[in-house]
């Protein structure tokens, strides 16, 4: 932990009202982020987000500082995830009739600009439709599988990140990442 | 028929076994005689070579994936479940001047300091304003030494 964030986590847990925004707003963004690519749905990432921060407002005189508070609360939004994909998956919620597609402007202005993606009208849509395909393609993965892809490969997260968020070996964190990865490589060809 | 089917189940494993390399071979992490195994493996069997750029494009999809930013009113949504459910007692107190923008604050601070000038100005106890209008009050016995304004 950097001497930055001991000092955050100190007023946070001297319940400074200032440091929770400045928390919610440099990690804000990247935990919407894990909770939408876990979900596949922007209210339900919404609402596990906000589940997400307000653990983490209630828990934060737990945490020891052993590992980056981003790590910590990575950490809460994995568990917090796990429940509410089988909440969902009770729920029968995750008919692709509620999928949430919608990429906004602002989004695919970004895909845009990406060197990976092409810039002509046409490749914009196409990014659109490939994500939404992979988005779908994620979101019938097991919720295991689904949480090592989004961190390793979405979030790019190391695996020393992903063994304190998993509470898994590295050895497990690999072997089941390579099945996820060769899942979902299945799944997006019977797609495509 | 049974040879047959076990001859098919063990080609498949070790293609999946094979396959399974790939992921530590796009990383990089492969010990140099693996990967020097599936290269060659890459060069010489179209079916390899093509599972292979499945799970790559598949790689490349997932790293080109935006990233999605939280709703505009995020930060105060939390906020404000917080406050709600806390009965506004999770946060510590704040100081006067952290809960109130310093601009209004100058301005009550001019307000309240133009209220008292005045009312010191105003006021006929003890107030500031000089009263030219009365004659001061003299001893009579400086009366002869004072000038008389």
């Amino acid at each position: 932990m950097t001497r930055a964030e001991r000092k955050l986590v100190r007023r946070l847990k001297e319940r400074d009202e200032r440091a929770f925004s400045e928390l919610m707003e440099s990690n804000g963004d990247r935990v919407f982020n894990l909770c939408f690519r876990l979900l596949g749905n922007r209210q339900e990432a919404e609402d596990l987000a906000q589940d997400v921060f307000i653990t983490v407002f209630k828990k934060i005189d737990t945490f020891q500082g052993d590992s980056k508070l981003s790590t910590w609360i990575y950490r809460i939004a994995s568990n917090l995830s796990k429940n509410r994909i089988r909440y969902l998956a009770v729920r029968h919620d995750r008919s692709k009739a509620e999928f949430d597609e919608t990429v906004d402007a602002s989004a695919a202005a970004a895909a845009l600009t990406s060197p990976k993606q092409a810039k002509s009208p046409d490749a914009h849509v196409e990014v659109q439709q490939l994500e939404g395909i992979m988005q779908e393609a994620i979101a019938e993965l097991e919720e295991d599988h689904r949480i090592l892809i989004v961190l390793r490969d979405i979030e790019e997260l190391s695996y020393e990140e992903i063994c304190e968020i998993t509470d898994l070996a590295e050895g497990t964190v690999k072997s089941r990442l390579h099945r996820a990865r060769l899942a979902l490589r299945k799944k997006m060809m019977t797609r495509m | 028929m049974g040879n047959e089917e076990n001859d098919e189940h063990a080609e498949e494993t070790d293609f999946d076994a094979n396959v399974e390399l790939f992921s530590e071979y796009y990383e990089g992490s492969l010990a140099p005689e693996k990967a020097k195994e599936v290269e060659e493996r890459l060069a010489s069997e179209p079916e390899y070579k093509k599972a292979y750029q499945d799970f790559e494009k598949t790689m490349e999809m997932l790293s080109g994936m935006h990233k999605m930013s939280a709703p505009m009113d995020f930060d105060k949504k939390v906020e404000d479940t917080i406050h709600r459910r806390s009965g506004g007692r999770f946060f510590g107190k704040r100081a006067f001047g952290e809960r109130m923008p310093y601009e209004i604050l100058a301005i009550i601070v001019m307000i309240v300091a133009g209220a008292v000038y005045w009312m010191g100005r105003s006021s006929t106890t003890g107030g500031h304003k000089l009263n030219n209008d009365s004659e001061p009050d003299i001893h009579e016995g400086a009366r002869d030494v004072v000038p008389r304004l």
